[in-house]
């Protein structure tokens, strides 16, 4: 049965997760679920799969705290599974896109899209985030990342464990990338 | 010579101070004779802050939803009374299997289902129970 205790760090929220307290589950998704909201819808849209992928985030968090050392912050290890069950939903979705439609749904909202100059805020937002949807997942991820206010260069290349050259590369080709989709 | 992929690195690791002194030295000789990429570069990061101003967000039954599956499996399999149940039950089988071995007086395996006599007389699985 759940117990009640005093949370007043990351170390305390973890031991409490471990002791399998649901006033610490309630506090990592108030904490974390935002974030992890930016992550997966902006991986993969706003989608009611994406929804099913970001509650098995934090299924998966929970259910393996028993194997969290607490070498990364809660929010580093909560992202590197976001952006690993979305690249794998978007694998998913691929090899179901090829079996059953031929085209690409997503190319011709874009593309169908204008793109004027006296663009409202919102417009211009919600044109990116379905660019964003037609990135390859290397650049898509980074994109995804560095839109997350909290994270750095620095933050997102122990998210993604890469060099964080390889991460600024990646970054700045992305933003190439997105600007010719929208002006296509 | 660096290309303009590397001054545009080199920019981004700058605003995040991790820059050394003589590349933002060179980088600054970069965006002072070349102010268009540079202007190129500010509207990729507005871009960026935009997406940041926008906030995606779950269902608000999301946390409902988690806690539910979560509390789901916190529950055991085995609880205590069902272990006791089964027990019994397992206890039961093992008594019935001695009583057929006894009245059958052999081990076999027809013996476990009660047919070693049975005839024309005597069509009943459980004729040695109710004997």
């Amino acid at each position: 049965m759940f117990k009640i205790s005093n949370l007043n760090s990351e170390k305390d929220l973890v031991a409490a997760l471990k002791r399998g307290e649901e006033r610490a589950y309630t506090e990592v998704l108030s904490l974390h679920k935002k974030q992890i909201a930016n992550t997966v819808i902006g991986m993969l849209g706003a989608i009611p799969e994406s929804e099913d992928v970001g509650q098995e985030v934090f299924i998966r968090f929970f259910r393996n705290i028993q194997n969290f050392k607490g070498d990364a912050k809660i929010s580093t290890y909560l992202t590197r599974i976001a952006i690993n069950l979305s690249l794998n939903e978007l694998a998913r979705r691929k090899r179901k896109w090829k079996l059953f439609y031929t085209g690409d749904y997503l190319e011709e909202i874009i593309l169908n899209s204008t793109l004027s100059d006296h663009q409202d805020q919102d417009e211009r937002i919600d044109l990116l985030r379905r660019a964003i949807l037609l990135l390859d997942p290397k650049y898509k991820e980074v994109i995804v990342l560095r839109t997350n206010d909290a994270n750095s260069f620095k933050e997102m290349a122990t998210i993604l464990k890469l060099p964080i050259g390889t991460v600024l590369t990646r970054y700045s080709r992305a933003q190439k990338k997105l600007i010719e989709l929208l002006n296509q | 010579m660096k290309t303009e992929e590397q001054y545009h690195i080199d920019w981004c690791l700058s605003k995040e101070d991790l820059l050394s002194t003589k590349d933002l030295l060179a980088l600054n000789e970069f965006i002072n004779s070349y102010p268009a990429v540079y202007q190129e570069w500010k509207s990729y990061e507005k871009d960026v802050e935009l997406l940041r101003l926008s906030s995606l967000s779950f269902s608000d039954s999301f946390n409902s939803k988690v806690l539910l599956r979560m509390s789901k499996k916190t529950i055991p399999f085995f609880d205590r009374s069902s272990v006791f149940v089964a027990s019994l039950g397992i206890a039961a089988s093992i008594l019935l299997m001695i009583n057929l071995f006894v009245e059958q007086n052999t081990l076999s395996f027809d013996a476990l289902l009660g047919l070693v006599d049975m005839d024309t007389n005597n069509t009943n699985l459980l004729f040695y129970i109710n004997s």
